[in-house]
Formats: structure tokens, sequence, C-alpha cells
């Protein structure tokens, strides 16, 4: 049989030495992993994995992002705060292009235009297939799991894997038994998701994103339509993910999360990024008055 | 009153020769309608405003007006332009017409109803369109589609009863000329309403059997 072998680790390629701090691996244990498909030459690129360049965004005649910039190097997890309305769902959903940025805004992802043709000047924006390929490397967890209600936990993973043929039956259902161990969910695999609780859904669609083993990972207030009790189970798998290395940009309002998992943490108000920076200084120490007020805020009622 | 079904000893092959070629047409009409319905649908649910509003316009027209002048529309006034059609084909392609935008209409509000979640899942996970409605949009909008699909299957079951005024022989109208030759009407029309019944019935199990395979998906 072909070698289908569940790599957890995500290509983490500029920051080996930040992801064996993190993970308690030597340089050799990490280097032997990345022979698994991680070049040695983008060591040295330190390119971002995520760039969001001038990224506007309007509804109509209201401007919902304002020209975002935004770097984030592979491995790392940025949260994404601010109040209700700021933007923070809009910025997520033009990553891979669910909502149609503006002309003029880029989205990089690993040194790739996405959702347009880099080619054709003007760019063209990329549709069908293309755009499809693109979006199968981004995983997206949304707050109400949207998974497919008339398939079972193994059939949502397998499907994206199965529709890009990205592997056979049997390698697309080993992996998703993979994935559901993974998360926790070793025996749900023939559950529908109407019999798993809110928390069990989730993991299911954290791993039904993972199964086409994107390269970053976004998550949308993923934990917010969960019952308190059902919350940490979500956020272990989250951290589980953010110590294999994965790439993600985690929009939430569980501040302990973002202070303990994040790298960094991007405070957004009214379609601008107006504070970003380590978590302690962010949420200990912020700066702008409005964060301010919005963690004070947070506090209060979180 | 003294009942006497006698008369359906002599006059049944007539009589069941109507009630076949009223299933014929209802058969036919559901063979043509049924796909050319799924089509139609797609340029009710086309973002292409080229596509959707004529669509709109002829949808809007057809389910406007009475079925019955759209077989007069058929019979008397499609000849006009070259093209004679015998009273049953005439018929067929008149509730042809009219099904298939009602159809349609069924099918684009059955994928309405599924939650715009699952559309962004599919885009998210880069699933291919075919591939999304066969696995995952179908399954969810058809216990939606299905209820209402047999329901107006069996209306038109009943509607089929017009086509005797473009000079059709079916059910009803030859119901009516053995009544006025036999003078039995409540033997004749009881018989009728069995046959009816039959057919209903009939579509009323099929629409229990699809519901029982489709509920366990339904549930979320
Ligand atoms: N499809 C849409 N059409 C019109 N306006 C929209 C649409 N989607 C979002 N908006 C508007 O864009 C702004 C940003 O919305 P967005 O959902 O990105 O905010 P958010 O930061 O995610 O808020 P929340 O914390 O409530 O989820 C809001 O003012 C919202 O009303
Ligand atoms: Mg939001």
């Amino acid at each position: 049989m072909k070698a289908t072998l569940w790599v957890t680790r995500y290509d983490a390629r500029p920051c080996r030495e930040d992801i064996a701090s993190r993970t308690g691996m030597t340089m050799i244990e990490l280097a032997a992993l990345s022979e698994h498909g991680a070049h040695e030459s983008a060591v040295v690129n330190v390119a971002p994995l995520l760039r969001i360049k001038k990224l506007v965004k309007r509804y109509g005649p209201k401007t919902v992002l304002h020209g975002v910039d935004l770097d984030i190097p592979a491995g790392r997890v940025v949260a994404l705060i601010g109040a209700s309305g700021s933007g923070k769902s809009t910025l997520l959903r033009c990553v891979n292009y669910l909502e149609v940025p503006e002309p003029g805004s880029e989205i990089w992802l690993d040194g790739e235009l996405i959702g347009q043709d880099a080619r054709s000047t003007p760019p063209r924006l990329l549709q069908g297939a293309a755009l499809r390929r693109q979006r199968s490397q981004i995983g997206m967890v949304f707050q109400h799991f949207n998974l497919f209600p008339n398939l079972t936990a193994l059939e949502n993973i397998t499907e994206a894997p199965l529709a890009h043929r990205r592997a056979t039956k049997a390698e697309a259902r080993m992996q998703a038994q993979a994935l559901l161990d993974q998360v926790g969910l070793h025996d749900k695999a023939a559950s529908y998701p109407s019999q798993l609780s809110g928390g069990q859904q989730q993991r299911v669609a954290i791993a039904r994103a993972l199964a086409m083993k994107p390269r970053l990972m976004l998550f949308d207030e993923v934990t917010s339509a969960l019952d308190p009790e059902l919350v940490d189970e979500v956020l272990k798998v989250m951290l589980q993910l953010a110590q294999d290395g994965m790439t993600m940009v985690v929009v939430t309002h569980e501040m302990a999360f973002a202070a303990e998992v994040a790298d960094r943490v991007v405070y957004m108000d009214q379609g601008r990024i107006i504070e970003d920076g380590p978590p302690g200084s962010i949420l200990r120490n912020p700066r702008h008055p409005r964060t301010q007020a919005f963690l004070k805020r947070m506090l209060r009622t979180g | 009153m003294h009942l006497n079904f006698s008369v359906w000893l002599t006059r049944w092959p007539y009589l069941l020769q109507g009630a076949a070629i009223s299933l014929e047409i209802v058969v036919i009409v559901l063979l043509l309608s049924t796909p050319l319905a799924m089509i139609a649908a797609l340029g009710l649910g086309a973002t292409n405003r080229a596509i959707l509003y004529p669509m709109m316009a002829i949808s809007w027209i057809l389910r406007g007006i009475p079925p019955l002048v759209i077989l007069f529309v058929a019979y008397f006034v499609v000849p006009q332009f070259g093209i004679s059609l015998t009273p049953l084909v005439a018929a067929i392609a008149g509730f042809t017409a009219y099904n298939t935008l009602v159809v349609a209409e069924l099918i684009v509000a059955g994928f309405r109803s599924v939650d715009p979640g699952q559309h962004a899942a599919i885009a998210a996970l880069g699933l291919p369109p075919f591939r999304a409605y066969r696995r995952v949009l179908l399954p969810q909008a058809l216990p939606s589609i299905i209820p209402p699909y047999i329901s107006y299957s069996t209306d038109m079951v009943k509607g089929t009863a017009l086509a005797g005024s473009i000079g059709v022989l079916e059910l009803v109208t030859r119901a009516n000329q053995v009544i006025l030759a036999t003078n039995r009407p409540f033997e004749i029309l009881l018989g009728i309403a069995a046959l009816y019944g039959i057919v209903d019935a009939g579509l009323m199990g099929l629409q229990a059997a699809a519901e029982r395979l489709w509920a366990p998906h339904a549930r979320r």
C-alpha cells in the first residue's frame, strides 16, 4: 500500500527554532520531519505565509474594511479581536474569497496571489477549479459549524479530499479516522451531526477543515455558539493544533485563550487594525483608548 | 334511491380507457415537466439577470393564468402558427408548460430552504458545484421538495379533467357521455370517484415512502 502518512506537522518553514522551542522537539527531529515536504531553501525565505495588503471591502456605500495590511509568518497564531461589526468576519471571509474584496486588495498565501490571476493586468478574478484549489489550502471553521447534516462525521471529513481527488476512498477514510482520533472523537465516525453535541460537532468541523491539509486555518468565533461547558474541549483541539505548528487566524472573544495560545493579538476597530502586538502587551497594557474600552467590556462580561 | 351498478358491465372498457388516457397525460406530463423543471429552476435561481428576469416573467405568466387558458392557447392559438396539435398532444403540451414552472418554483424554494452556512462550507472546502449539489444540497433540499411535488401531482390527476374541454376523451368526459346515455349518474360518478381515489392513494403512498426515506437526513 502506498504510504499515506498523516503528518500532523504543518508547513512551518521560516521559524523552525520557534517551533522547536514551543514543542520541545529537537532541531534534528524537526529536520527529519521537514523532509516530508518542507524545503530547506525556504528556511531563509522570510516572506510571511499569509500577506494581506491594502484589503478594502465595501457593501454598497458602506466601507467595512479600510485597507487592512497584515503579515503572518508560518506557524504563528494570531488572535483577531474587536467589537461586533468591526469587520473581523469580513476579513476572514476575504482571505479565502468567500467575499470578494475591492480591486487593488491583495491576499498572498505563501507567495501565491489568492482569488486573482496574477498574470493578467489588472488581475482577473479567479473562478472555478483554480479558485477551489486555492480555497482547499485554507481551512475555515465557522461559528455554527456548518457541518453537512445528511452526512456522517466521517463522510463530512472525507468529502473534500474525495472531491479534490486527493485520496482513494480507503485512504480518505483512514485519514478521516486519524483526524477523528486527533480531535478526540474516535468512536463518532458513524454519527450524524444531529447526534453530536455542539462541542463534538465543532471538533468534527475542525477535522473536516484539516482533511485538505491546509496551510492556514481560519477560525471565526468557533466557540461562541457553544454551551460554556463545551468550550474547553474545542479550545484544547485548537491549542494542540497551534503547538503542532499550524498557522492560525483566530477571531475570538476568549481572551484567556488569546493570551495563552496566540503569538500576536490584533485589535480591529471599524474596519481598521488599530493595535497589533504580543498578547501580553495588548491585553494587559492596551495603548489605544478604544482597545482599553473594549477590553474593559470584555472583562466585565466574559 | 336504488343503485344499480350493472351499467358498468357494458361500459367499463370505455370508461377505463378514459382513465388510461387521464393517467397517460399525468405520467407523460410528469416525465416531461420534471426534468424541464430542473432546467427552469436553474434559470430561476440564476444570478445572471439576463436569464433570471425572463424566467421570472415566464413563470409569472404560466402560473398566473388558469391552466384551462393554457390548454386553449395550446389547442387553438398554436395551430395559427402552422403547428397543429391533436387534442391529446395539445393537452400534454399545455399541462407540461404549466407544471414545469410550478415544479421549478418548488425546486427553487427547496434549495433556498437550505441553510446558507452550507454554501459557505461548500465554498470554503472548494467542493465542485455538481458534487456539492449531489452530495450536500440536493439531499437537504429534497425533503422540502418531495411532499409538495406529490401534492401538486395529485392535483394534476384531478386537473386532467380540463383536457375534456379541448376534446380529449379522458375519464370525466367519457363519464359525462355515459351518464347522458344511461341516465345512471350516481353509479357512474361513484365508480369514477373510486378510480381517482385509487390513483391518489397510490401517490400518497409514494409520498409517505419518500418522507420515510429522507426523514433521517432531514434531522438537524
Ligand atoms: N453581506 C453583508 N451585507 C452588508 N453588510 C454586511 C454584510 N456582511 C457584513 N456586513 C457589515 O459589515 C460590518 C462588519 O461585519 P462583520 O461581520 O465582519 O463584523 P464582525 O467583526 O465579525 O462582528 P461580530 O463580532 O458581530 O461577528 C458590519 O457593519 C456588518 O453589518
Ligand atoms: Mg463575525
